[in-house]
């Protein structure tokens, strides 16, 4: 019984200690502008991150890091680094950078997991020696080394806070008086006054001397200011004396669904330039024009996550919008892809591409609902400038320019295009007489379709003959011929199956134009269900077009070479893809595919660093 | 000559062209140490890069002389060199088609032919700064020097774009000289010298000189006549 007396409340400790142990996140209040996160625990789950502090080059970093310390820390802060854990740190808890905006500071944070308080106290202590002025308060440790700067820590969390003060010259020394509003109509002149005129040296004699500027007491006061004001701030997230933590704050929870190895949220409407009326705003034109910019971005947040898997890097972006950006952003993006574009791009030698996909009517219809308040904000000219758009509208058929492209576009890199030119150079005799003599010399310049689609070929039609009439442009039957001076090769113009082509590709457009290329030649399905389900998609193959380059003539030897090697040993491709379905964010996706597509992307990159570093020194590649 | 080599290379520098140009320096020496001059600038290999350039007018805000400004210049080249004692059937030719220039003269001694080489320099040069006059060649009847004092090598090729490094790699720079008499021997190891013995030439890149790999200084020592 005694020994349950006293095991049970020890254990109760524990426990209490076990479940009230906070974690970073935690600390970060609701209100605050961004947060930037790491999650290591996540990523191990796919890649073992202790295994990159075997590698050479980051045995060397930590050397190098630590030989710049004082002798007397250096072996200390070189084990830190070596083994973050033997000073209490938690290398698989999460670390979190964040920052709050505010009209009169900014004010950052850096809040990272401990699993040992002690051991990191007494790491702090070490190197703080005999001068550090460390205070325990209300179960924290606490120590403001500068005046922008104080660290802190609990039993599970590390903070190191920071702020900056706006500068206010203008305030200083200025008692704030509160003014009576007047009209001058209210203003009665007495009846024995009257205007004395003053000459210019009695108006002199008058004049009050300027006091100088006290800057040493300004900077005093601001200094004072810019303690207290880190203080609070960092007491204020190591006490938790805010209303609700980050995780409380429901943009941030929206956005923040999935988990990822590195998080980025971000909340527009509580940046500083974009705070209705204040510093950044400005006063009278920019003042109006800011509060209508404000009201756009009002309810916008965006968060990205990235994650490293086999093979890939992603990154994953969503932007929520209010409900009038919402609305454009839907409008825009509810376009029907011209599927007949893919059989005219040749994907045997593809480089790359860029493609659009939007609606053009919906586009500018909502840009002009948007952007018109700005226009008709600017005061005096805003009620002109905003009658005149209207005014040409009546002259402009705005309906015939929707209808003119379809809003579907893509630009095809499909290879290199050879060319021949002819030059003058020399050739010895074996008495080394030298005679002119022409040769044919190879050039090369890069293949590329550009393809829109149109609705209205009446229109197009009247575009085509003006270049045609201009002698910008040839008919040639079933195409036009583009003369573009000096520019090696010849440039097409074709419209067919409803899209407008303007190419240098001489099979596009000689042979392809009634079927488009063979199957086999073709994009593979993904890139075009991927193509036809963004809004815009935009990709690059990395080792295609390194091929290309170097086989045109080009020498890419040195560094530059070696570089490129790596880029098309290592990478297959990057893609950026922007997706046409808004519920209530617009998601857009960075992907940048490796070769090796079963071996984790980050380790496929920290293999490649620490090999491209350890054989730049000379060192061994692993410890 | 080589300051005329230098102020192209640094026009062409600036214009950015891709492709190669050859550079052709040819000297044909008489024993009395009277000769004969030629030297080409061929840029044919950028020849449409370089036309575009004139049309715009502009390069990366550098204005680009127009072809008569460039004609202009040429004329000017072609009087100073004309009004040298020394120098005789002087001609200056350029072809802004395919971007040959050509100059070609007599000179009565190697003196008068360094001597035309700064007043070339001189008169092209467009900069607040003196043109550093030296001594391109020199004969002492036995030998014949190419002299290369300019300092190219302290440009730091590895800090020059990629582009520039590509152009000055591909530049070449091919130096003949030809003598009424046999050579006895070149200091100048990348010198070849001819079955016939009487001529010698030298090739390089610009590259190569400006990383000090390569000099175009040679000493030819002549058998007596």
């Amino acid at each position: 019984m005694t020994f349950i007396k006293r095991t049970l409340p020890l254990l109760f400790i524990c426990l209490s200690f076990g479940l009230f142990a906070q974690k970073p996140v935690d600390h970060i209040p609701s209100d605050v502008s961004l947060a930037f996160s790491f999650h290591p625990e996540h990523l191990n789950e796919k890649v073992n991150l202790r295994e990159f502090q075997q590698m050479g080059f980051y045995q060397m970093l930590i050397e190098q890091m630590g030989q710049m310390a004082p002798p007397s820390a250096r072996e200390q802060i070189t084990n830190a680094m070596a083994d973050p854990q033997s000073i209490g740190l938690n290398d698989m808890g999460d670390a979190w950078v964040f920052s709050k905006f505010t009209a009169d500071a900014t004010y950052f944070a850096v809040a990272i997991s401990l699993s040992n308080a002690d051991a990191f106290g007494d790491f702090f202590k070490q190197m703080g020696g005999d001068n550090l002025k460390l205070e325990q308060q209300n179960g924290y440790s606490y120590f403001q080394p500068e005046n922008d700067v104080a660290i802190g820590w609990n039993n599970g969390t590390l903070i190191i806070a920071g702020s900056d003060l706006k500068e206010d010259y203008w305030g200083y020394g200025i008692e704030e008086v509160p003014m009576e509003e007047e009209s001058w109509e209210d203003y009665e002149m007495e009846e024995d006054e009257e205007m004395i005129e003053e000459d210019e040296d009695t108006l002199m004699d008058d004049t009050p001397e300027e006091e100088e500027f006290d800057y040493d007491a300004y900077y005093s006061e601001q200094n004072r200011r810019q303690m207290e004001e880190t203080a609070s701030w960092a007491k204020m997230l190591l006490e938790r004396s805010f209303d609700k933590s980050i995780q409380s704050n429901s943009k941030f929870a929206k956005a923040k669904s999935n988990d990822s190895d590195f998080n980025f949220w971000m909340d527009y409407a509580a940046l500083p330039f974009l705070e209705e009326g204040g510093g950044y705003g400005g006063m009278g034109m920019m003042g109006s024009m800011t509060s209508v910019l404000t009201g756009l971005y009002d309810g916008m947040y965006m968060n990205a996550g990235m994650n490293f898997d086999p093979g890939q890097i992603n990154i994953d972006m969503d932007i929520f919008g209010n409900e009038q950006m919402l609305d454009w952003w839907k409008d825009s993006y509810k376009s029907r892809y011209n599927k007949k574009m893919f059989k005219y791009i040749d994907g045997s030698e593809l480089l790359g591409y860029l493609h659009v996909n939007l609606d053009v009517e919906g586009l500018f219809e909502g840009y002009k609902e948007m952007f018109m308040p700005v226009v008709e904000s600017f005061p005096g000219m805003g009620e002109m400038a905003a009658a005149g758009l209207d005014a040409i509208g009546i002259v402009i058929d705005e309906e015939a320019l929707y209808e003119l492209f379809s809003g579907d576009a893509v630009v095809a890199f499909t290879g290199m295009s050879e060319f021949t030119k002819t030059v003058t150079t020399y050739e010895y005799d074996e008495n080394f007489n030298a005679t002119e003599v022409e040769k044919e010399v190879k050039e090369f310049f890069p293949e590329f379709n550009f393809m829109a689609g149109y609705g209205n070929e009446e229109n197009i039609l009247k575009l085509v003959r003006l270049l045609e009439v201009t002698g910008l442009a040839q008919n040639l039957g079933n195409h036009y011929s583009i003369s573009i001076p000096d520019v090696p090769g010849a440039f097409y113009l074709a419209m067919h199956d409803d899209i407008l082509f303007f190419t240098n590709d001489t099979e596009l457009i000689g042979s392809r134009l009634e079927d488009g290329f063979p199957k086999d030649r073709r994009m593979s399905k993904d890139q075009c269900k991927a193509m036809k389900k963004s809004a815009s998609r935009f990709f690059w193959d990395i080792p295609n077009t390194i091929s290309m380059v170097s086989s045109s003539g080009m020498p890419f030897g040195g560094a530059p070479g070696e570089f490129l090697n790596i880029g098309k040993q290592n990478f297959e491709s990057l893609s950026v893809t922007s997706s046409s379905k808004i519920k209530d964010s617009a998601s857009t996706t960075f992907t940048l595919q490796m070769a090796d597509d079963e071996t984790n992307a980050l380790k496929q990159i920290m293999d490649l660093v620490n090999d491209m570093v350890m054989d730049m020194m000379g060192g061994e590649s692993r410890s | 000559m080589q300051k005329l080599v230098l102020y192209v290379l640094l026009i062409t520098a600036s214009f950015g062209f891709t492709g190669c140009f050859e550079i052709l320096e040819e000297v044909n020496l008489a024993a009395d140490g009277s000769g004969d001059l030629k030297v080409t600038i061929n840029l044919s290999q950028s020849k449409s890069t370089l036309a575009n350039y004139l049309k715009m007018g502009e390069f990366q805000g550098y204005a680009i002389p127009t072809v008569e400004e460039m004609e202009h210049e040429v004329g000017r080249v072609r009087s100073a060199l004309r009004s040298m004692d020394g120098m005789s059937n002087v001609e200056v030719n350029s072809n802004f088609t395919d971007f040959i220039f050509e100059v070609k003269g007599r000179f009565s001694n190697v003196q008068v032919l360094n001597e035309a080489i700064n007043k070339v320099a001189n008169t092209l040069n467009r900069t607040p700064f003196d043109i550093l006059e030296l001594d391109n060649f020199d004969y002492t009847g036995k030998s014949f020097r190419r002299y290369f004092n300019y300092p190219l090598t302290v440009i730091d090729f590895d800090e020059i774009p990629s582009m520039y490094q590509y152009m000055l790699d591909t530049g070449k720079m091919v130096s003949i000289y030809r003598f009424d008499r046999p050579i006895r021997v070149c200091t100048n190891d990348d010198a070849r010298i001819s079955p016939n013995k009487q001529s010698v030439m030298m090739e390089s890149t610009i590259g190569a000189m400006i990383r000090g790999e390569r000099t175009i200084a040679n000493s030819v020592v002549l058998h007596s006549k």
